[in-house]
């Protein structure tokens, strides 16, 4: 119930405002239209670069929407609402981590086009392959960053702590996105990249878990 | 009076500097406290511990006997609290804010109270705009309303009367009234000393970290006062 209700939250105010979603939009085009333009390189090269500048483009898409997703909590200090209500605050996370999921693969949906227009991404190879990585990535990225949000943001500094301790924890992650993904688009099968597969799942699962025991706790100031 | 809440021994520091040290009081069931010390106190400190948005470095509180800080999240049913601001989001419309507060607390939306509040605190024909076009004082109205429409025993408010005017002061002070006649407890705070004293059945003074005063019957000249002696 309190979990639909911050999920719900989440997403009404995305839609009345759509400050996360255009932030991170124009950031990843940003990006991808600088990588295009940046690189003059031949299509087999520009294939073995493309998985890296996919990751590290949503990389930093997530942290821009976690920044401003968060952010927004603290205006007229409406997280106070949140946290004084009589509910578990594991909903809280529970319901932040997957309104943020749904803006993550929002914004990607937006910006993959250009990744295919610009740096010829060739998606349409494994399309059901890169869309499983896709999801099980934004789901560890969210749940790691939800968790680190919701810790760093109630403090007077948060802005700058949730890059210090968000990358470290996301460079695993970035990696085994970028790994995966390079074992697909160039068409390996999937026991050769289960192993990163099953790499992220286990980050969403451990931050999953950890969020949902500990939230109560690094909520509070 | 019953006694309603307790305060044992709560402590808070920040970057090593004690704020709180040994804050221990007793609330007592329709009573309404004024908390009052110089600026950097802590009293917005304690309010926020109390109201669990702060976690203590050690004490307890207990509400009707039942300890606070240790025990789940539903003891937060009997309390509400209203902040320096307003605690809505200004994207959200004044209705879809104060539904989003009840829906968190499990209550039941009313609109006929909701329409009588706020024809009683001028906002009517207001509650489909979204509240980031409303002024500072039309929020602390709006952030009383939704106190109005919760259920609750204890409420700490601080600095209520920061942003209103005249008459909201006024309609407030009615407000606590009307809360003391239903036997809800208020913990508050108010640099407007004489609107304070004038609502207050007692005062508690905040310093060093200690709750250093507790006065019945409070006077503006006597708190005013205490505050000179504390410079």
């Amino acid at each position: 119930m309190a979990f639909w209700t911050i999920l719900v939250k989440d997403l009404r105010l995305e839609l009345r405002t759509r400050e996360s979603l255009a932030t991170m939009v124009v950031f990843a085009a940003a990006v991808i239209l600088l990588f295009a333009f940046a690189f003059s390189a031949a299509p087999a090269q520009l294939r073995s670069f493309t998985p890296g500048l996919i990751w590290i483009t949503y990389f930093f898409t997530a942290v821009l929407g976690l920044l401003r997703t968060f952010g927004r909590e603290n205006e007229q200090e409406a997280y106070d609402l949140l946290l004084t209500a009589p509910l578990d605050r594991s909903a809280i996370f529970l319901g932040k981590l997957a309104a943020f999921l749904i803006l993550l693969l929002a914004a990607q949906l937006v910006s993959l086009p250009l990744f295919v227009l610009f740096l010829e991404l060739p998606l349409w190879e494994a399309p059901a392959a890169f869309a499983l990585i896709l999801v099980v990535t934004d789901l560890a990225i969210a749940a790691v960053g939800t968790l680190i949000a919701g810790m760093s943001l109630r403090t007077p500094a948060g802005e700058t702590l949730l890059p210090i301790l968000l990358f470290p924890l996301l460079t695993p992650i970035l990696i085994a996105a970028t790994k995966a993904t390079d074992a697909v688009l160039t068409g390996q099968p999937l026991e050769n990249w289960d192993f990163w597969l099953m790499l992220l799942l286990t980050f969403f699962g451990l931050f999953v878990l950890a969020g949902t025991f500990i939230f109560d706790y690094i909520s509070e100031q | 009076m019953a006694s309603l809440f307790t305060a044992d021994h709560i402590g808070k520091s920040f970057h090593l500097r004690p704020v709180l040290r040994d804050v221990s009081f007793t609330l007592s069931t329709g009573e309404s406290v004024l908390l009052f010390g110089r600026n950097g106190c802590g009293k917005t400190t304690l309010l926020k511990i109390l109201a669990a948005i702060m976690r203590p470095e050690r004490g307890q509180a207990s509400l009707n006997g039942q300890a606070l800080f240790t025990t789940g999240y539903r003891w937060r049913a009997a309390m509400v609290y209203l902040g320096h601001r307003a605690n809505l989001y200004p994207a959200f419309t004044a209705r879809e804010n104060l539904s989003l507060s009840l829906r968190l607390r499990r209550q039941a939306w009313d609109e006929g109270a909701f329409q009588n509040l706020l024809s009683r605190y001028g906002l009517a024909g207001r509650e489909d705009e979204p509240v980031r076009v409303y002024s500072e004082g039309m929020l602390q109205r709006l952030g009383l309303i939704r106190l109005e429409l919760a259920a609750w025993e204890i409420a700490y408010l601080d600095e209520p009367t920061a942003a209103l005017d005249v008459d909201g002061a006024a309609l407030l002070a009615e407000t606590f009234r009307h809360w003391r006649s239903m036997g809800r407890t208020v913990l508050f705070t108010s640099h407007d000393l004489g609107w304070g004293v004038a609502q207050a059945d007692r005062a508690l003074l905040l310093s060093r970290g200690v709750i250093a005063e507790d006065i019945p019957r409070p006077d503006e000249k006597g708190l005013v006062a205490r505050l000179g002696r504390e410079v």
